[in-house]
C-alpha cells in the first residue's frame, strides 16, 4: 500500500520522531509506514488521518483500487 | 475552508521523548528484577554444588514469584508503551520461538527415545528458544 505521509510530513517540517510523537507510535514505525514496509492498523491510519485532517483515501493508497 | 488545528512540533518531540524513557524504564525494571534472580541465584549456586541443587526452597519461591510478577506486570506496561509495529515484531518473534522449541524438543525427545542423541536438556532447549526470539527480534527491527 502506497502513502503520502512523508509528503504530508515534510510540508510541515516535521522529523519522524515529532511525527511519531503526535500519533503515539516510534520513529522506526513512521519509517517503515512511510517506505511501504508497514500497513498501519485502521485505528493508526485513522489517528493519521485525523492529524492531517484528510480522509484516510487521500492519504493511502490501494493498489488494487482501479480494479473495481 | 476547513480551519484543522495543526499540534505544535514540540509536542511531537515531547511525547516521543517521554514514550521512549517511558519503554527504557520498563526494559531497565525488568533487566534488573533479572539481575536480582541471577545475582541471588547465583550467590546460593556456589555453596551448594550443582546447578540449581543449591537453592534454598524459600529463595526458588521467592525468585519464581519475581519472575511472575515481572513477567505480568512488566510485560502489561510494555504493551502498552510499544506501538503495533513493535508488538507485531514481539508476537512474530515469538511465534518464531515456539515453533523452534515444539520442533527442536519434540524431535530431539524422540531422537532420545529412539537411541540417537543424549536426554534432551532443558537448559539448552531454554537458552536456544530465548536466542531465537531475540534474533527474529533483532531480524524484524532491522527488516521491518
Amino acid at each position: 500500500m502506497q502513502n503520502k505521509l512523508r509528503v504530508l510530513r515534510a510540508e510541515r517540517n516535521w522529523s519522524q520522531a515529532e511525527l511519531g510523537g503526535h500519533l503515539g507510535v516510534s520513529r522506526q514505525a513512521v519509517n517503515a509506514i512511510e517506505t511501504g514496509k508497514y500497513d498501519p492498523s485502521l485505528p493508526l491510519a485513522f489517528r493519521i488521518a485525523r492529524l492531517f485532517g484528510l480522509p484516510i483515501e487521500e492519504i493511502f493508497e490501494d493498489g488494487d483500487g482501479d480494479a473495481a | 475552508m476547513e480551519t484543522v488545528m495543526q499540534p505544535e512540533p514540540r509536542d511531537g518531540l515531547v511525547a516521543a521523548k517521554m514514550r521512549r524513557r517511558r519503554l527504557q524504564l520498563i526494559i531497565a525494571a525488568l533487566m534488573g528484577a533479572g539481575a536480582v534472580i541471577g545475582f541471588f541465584s547465583a550467590m546460593f549456586e556456589m555453596d551448594g554444588g550443582g546447578f540449581m541443587e543449591g537453592i534454598p526452597a524459600g529463595w526458588a519461591i521467592a525468585a519464581s514469584v519475581i519472575l511472575f510478577v515481572s513477567i505480568g506486570y512488566g510485560g502489561w506496561r510494555y504493551h502498552l508503551a510499544t506501538d503495533e509495529l513493535d508488538r507485531r515484531d514481539n508476537q512474530w518473534a515469538g511465534a518464531m520461538a515456539l515453533n523452534v522449541y515444539l520442533g527442536g524438543y519434540a524431535s530431539w525427545y524422540l531422537w532420545w527415545r529412539g537411541g540417537l542423541v543424549p536426554e534432551p536438556q532443558h537448559e539448552t532447549i531454554f537458552v536456544v528458544t530465548m536466542a531465537v526470539m531475540l534474533l527474529a527480534y533483532g531480524y524484524k527491527k532491522l527488516r521491518p
